[in-house]
């Protein structure tokens, strides 16, 4: 099962070039019984028709991952970039990359220490990619100004553990899909949102075209979780299952939602936890915002290293994830149906 | 022309932190009704009341929600760390007192200078007590009661921005019998110290034509004489600009000239900082034209804040005597 | 091109080499050279002559890498570098383990939504760095120990005339040593050539420091130089599309390089001339030092050396091939 989360974590979807993830989802639930639609800015809106018909859910994922954007070719064939979202530089060196169409492979270049003193931070304007081509003509022939590019990272699961790039927000869209695979009887508005980690822009369009009554934002969130010397908040624990959002940087979570989705937990004894830090915004704010507003929340899948070439998650918390929501929509199915 | 104490204290001292303004929406949903007039209230607890008809449709909002604490994370000695909700850490926040929604009180402390110093202290005697005290997650606000000072000043916690939500009321009760020229709605919005999410939902539900916002301005006086611009006792703020508005000029020119008229005082404020309900409304559908108008009040985002009983009065008078008129 | 891989792929950091030694014994048994092998692990191929005349060529085969300093209670584990580490290219590294198994890990980096502004531009040291492995202490008991040399977990790539890979420094020249073998099984000797894959050069030319039994006249060193690329582009760094260099300084023969030179240009093999003015820090100082006998250097231009995608063009590994097999045959014994 959790192996389309891993096809997930390697597709190619850096923001604003999300088409393969899009594909990879299609492809995966076309059997479901699902109408899609694609937005201009490529958001991917799945409806499912339930038996209750006035009322729908609209549960948000993204799609995209953070990347760059090629912005010069060098005379001697390296590539300068851009970043596209919140990447820490210092990751940056000697990491390999996968660039464009072609997926031409690329290195993030630097220098050896003796030569480039070990004070200084590399700058982002420094650093250069090396594709296997030392002139201008070389390069241009495997890429062009403005390919996007992504880490190349392949996912694998081990221990129980699936190690990847781009968890934030992947194993959100692979936590959506199984809930769509399932049949409901209130109706479910699923969007495969993209461009978020450049402003939350993809769901700010799809919101225009999407009815919905209740929202739901699953996302991949911060785990720091590993030094305990530290004594700090680490956002979020790996293995206490999913994390339910009070507040973040933009969005406080309605806290009726939050009420249902504790009660559901606890009635079928599913862990979970709370995000301890009010850092980092996600697409609840839009959907809580939306048109005369919706009853909104987000909730998480705890993942060690997002926005970097190599992070981890756990297998159980995806599956309590799954089984969180999903005893949640029953509750809901049952609030709205004694209405 | 009076103040309430008895209602503005019980305005101010109403624990609602943005996201939780459940106390002070039935204050307000109550007070209305008791006016007999029929409020509503939506999902995020923003009250919204129309009044009169007409062919302009009028919005004019007061957040509703204060400034508070998040608790974040609790150490291992039984201490909290808290992010804030719609201020920034400063000097000024050290030592001030902080009460939740269960009663339990804390002081703030901040120790050495940076931002992550900043931890609260419940008396609790290690992480578990702490814990079973006040969990990760709670919300809390500082404490402060209502106080009147002498030259008819007043200081209390969380004035910004009951004392607009005050302003509001009474313009309403004033307005009551009044027969408008305009559908005016008054909202007492929701999260306005935080994302301003009631100011943009009531904005999208009621779709005016313009809007008109009410909340407290910082007062310069206590600053050096060249930084100094607005002042308590000088009269209600017309907010020209501030980071996130510029003030349409209609409705800017429309006040100005209703102050001059009416020789009701009035001072200017062109700042490079704020973020208000007006703002947030500006921008949806095709546009909302909009403008600020403020009580100047000393030592906003802090504990206590300051304002003057006659800012208050004149405050109520023009929004009174504006309304009243044709507006743009 | 597949040996390359292969050995690219056997992990061999300093003082931990002998997963690759014996890649490198088969090798030259297979090639039929007379073998030896060192207490340390320098490992040597000897190709009898007809002349008195020998020449040693050198490849020192470890690699840079990390070892577990210490495994905390949560299970993460600190290290220590092993050779010149920068700690700049290990944020987000994916790492291999070698304990009593394989255990793969990733150094961890705190996401930029939990980082305080003050430092944001802070590099740690490489002891602060944590390395998560995914498992407990106690889970890691029975698989890893302090000591356990750690390794960059990047796999080679290559791109068009160029790969890349971690330790291309000096894998890459232990590569030459070994076409250097096969073409010594054919060859009818003159000179006679010791092949000499040499440890420990990482961490301070230890294994080239260890006695040598023959007496040789010649002894030739190949290692990794510097590439020119943006940020480093003064008289110490070449161009990678210009060739091997050829090694100038104390340490090295003139009278040998002369030699190269005109077997190079003689068969149109690009060269430049690399200049090392300081004597320490290679393994020729080490055999400059340790006889009466010529030293020379022969180098190739890599990228981003000792991070873990060092760059090389591989016509220039091969170019080196073609001059010492050609140098061997021609001047190998004319002393």
């Amino acid at each position: 099962m959790m192996n389309f989360a891993v096809k997930l974590s390697n597709g190619f979807g850096p923001s604003g070039c999300e088409t393969e993830i899009r594909e990879l989802i299609k492809q995966e639930l076309k059997e479901y019984n699902i109408k899609f639609k694609t937005t201009f800015l490529g958001s991917l809106i799945a409806t499912k028709e339930g038996k209750i018909k006035d009322q729908r859910v609209i549960i948000t994922a993204h799609t995209d991952e953070v990347g760059f954007i090629i912005s010069k070719i060098n005379n001697d064939g390296t590539l300068s970039f851009r970043k596209l979202g919140g990447i820490d530089d210092r990751i940056l060196p000697s990491k390999k990359v996968v660039i464009g169409r072609k997926r031409t492979k690329g290195i993030i270049m630097f220098p050896q220490i003796h030569l480039f003193p070990p004070k200084d931070i590399v700058k982002l304007k420094d650093l250069r990619i090396f594709i296997g081509a030392t002139t201008m003509e070389q390069a241009a022939k495997k890429v062009t100004i403005g390919d996007y590019a992504t880490f190349a990272t392949k996912g694998e699961i081990r221990n129980g553990q699936l190690w990847g790039k781009a968890l934030d927000d992947r194993i959100g869209c692979f936590v959506l899909s199984e809930i769509l695979k399932k049949n409901w009887n209130i109706g479910i508005t699923g969007i495969f949102n993209s461009q978020e980690e450049v402003g939350c822009r993809g769901i700010k369009s799809a919101l225009h075209n999407a009815k919905g009554t209740y929202g739901l934002a699953i996302e991949g969130t911060t785990a720091y979780d590993i030094d305990d010397s530290l004594d700090i908040s680490p956002s979020t624990e790996l293995g206490l299952g999913p994390a339910i959002t009070i507040i973040d940087r933009m969005s406080i979570g309605n806290p009726n939602m939050i009420k249902l989705m504790e009660f559901a937990a606890k009635k079928k004894k599913i862990p979970f936890q709370y995000k301890r830090t009010a850092t980092g915004g996600t697409e609840t704010y839009f959907l809580l915002r939306n048109k005369q507003g919706l009853p909104a929340l987000c909730i998480s899948v705890p993942v060690r290293y997002i926005h970097s070439p190599l992070g981890m998650c756990l297998e159980t918390d995806v599956k309590n994830t799954i089984s969180i929501i999903e005893q949640w929509l029953l509750e809901l199915e049952k609030k709205v149906e004694e209405k | 022309m009076t103040i309430n104490i008895k209602l503005l204290r019980q305005l101010t001292q109403a624990y609602s932190p943005s996201g939780y303004e459940d106390d002070i929406s039935k204050i307000i949903f109550d007070h209305l009704k008791k006016l007999e007039l029929e409020p509503k209230k939506d999902l995020h607890n923003t009250v919204k009341i129309t009044m009169g008809k007409g062919q302009k449709k009028v919005l004019v909002t007061a957040h509703i929600d204060e400034i508070g604490i998040v608790v974040n994370h609790i150490d291992e000695r039984g201490f909290l760390k808290v992010s804030p909700i719609g201020f920034q850490y400063d000097e000024g926040i050290s030592g001030s007192r902080v009460i939740f929604k269960n009663g339990k009180l804390g002081v703030l402390i901040k120790e050495g200078n940076n931002n992550d110093d900043l931890f609260l202290d419940i008396g609790a005697k290690n992480k578990k007590n702490a814990e079973n005290l006040l969990p990760v997650g709670s919300f809390g606000v500082f404490v402060g009661d209502l106080i009147e000072l002498d030259n008819n000043r007043m200081i209390s916690k969380a004035m910004d921005n009951r004392i607009g939500v005050y302003v509001l009321l009474k313009t309403i009760e004033r307005l009551k019998t009044y027969d408008l020229q305009n559908e005016i709605t008054f909202a007492f919005t929701a999260q306005g110290e935080f994302s301003g999410l009631g100011a943009v939902t009531t904005g999208y539900s009621i779709a005016p034509d313009l809007t008109i916002s009410i909340g407290i301005a910082k007062a310069t006086d206590t600053r050096s004489e060249t930084d100094n611009t607005i002042f308590l006792d000088q009269g209600i703020v017309i907010k020209v600009m501030d980071h996130s508005l510029i003030a349409h000029p209609l409705l800017k020119n429309y006040f100005i000239d209703l102050c001059e008229d009416k020789k009701i005082p009035y001072q200017l404020e062109v700042i490079s900082e704020g973020q208000s309900d007006a703002a947030y409304i500006s921008l949806l559908n095709k546009g909302v034209p909009a403008i600020g108008l403020s009580i100047p009040a000393r030592y906003t985002q802090k504990a206590l804040e300051m304002v003057s009983k006659s800012d208050v009065e004149n405050a109520i008078k023009i929004l009174y005597e504006g309304l009243k008129g044709t507006l743009i | 091109m597949n040996l390359l891989i292969d050995i690219l792929k056997t992990p061999s950091v300093s003082g931990y080499e002998s997963g690759l030694k014996n890649v490198i014994l088969d090798k030259f048994k297979e090639y039929g050279l007379i073998t030896a092998v060192s207490p340390l692990g320098n490992i040597s191929g000897k190709r009898m002559g007809t002349f008195p005349y020998t020449i040693l060529i050198d490849a020192h085969y470890d690699q840079i890498g990390l070892i577990v300093k210490k495994i905390e209670e949560n299970g993460m584990i600190r290290a220590q570098n092993v050779g010149g580490v920068d700690p700049r290219v290990l944020f987000n590294l994916p790492l291999k383990i070698f304990g009593n198994e394989i255990v793969k890990a990733v150094v961890a980096t705190k996401p930029p939504h939990l980082q305080k502004t003050k430092n944001k531009n802070k590099i740690p040291k490489i002891s602060e760095f944590l390395i998560d492995t995914g498992l407990s202490k106690k889970e890691l008991s029975s698989k890893i120990r302090i000591g356990d040399p750690i390794f960059f977990d990047v796999e080679p790539e290559i791109m068009g005339n160029y790969i890349s890979s971690p330790a291309i420094d000096n894998k890459g020249g232990l590569w030459v040593l070994l076409k250097l073998a096969q073409f010594l099984k054919s060859y009818k000797a003159v000179p006679s050539v010791i092949l000499r894959a040499t440890v420990q050069e990482e961490v301070g030319c230890r294994g080239a420091a260890n006695r040598v039994d023959d007496l040789y006249d010649l002894a030739v060193v190949i290692d990794a130089t510097f590439a020119t690329q943006h940020l480093a582009d003064d008289d110490h760094t070449f161009p990678i599309v210009g060739g091997l260099t050829i090694m100038y300084g104390p340490n090295y023969s003139k009278k040998i390089n002369e030699k190269f030179e005109n077997v190079a240009s003689n068969n149109h093999i690009k060269f430049q001339r690399e200049v090392e003015e300081s004597v320490y820090g290679t393994n020729a100082y080490r055999y400059s030092v340790s006889g009466n006998h010529a030293t020379c250097g022969i180098s190739y231009p890599i990228f981003n050396m000792h991070t873990p995608n060092e760059v090389v063009a591989i016509p220039t590994l091969l170019s080196i091939v073609e001059l010492l097999t050609n140098f061997i045959k021609k001047f190998g014994g004319n002393k």
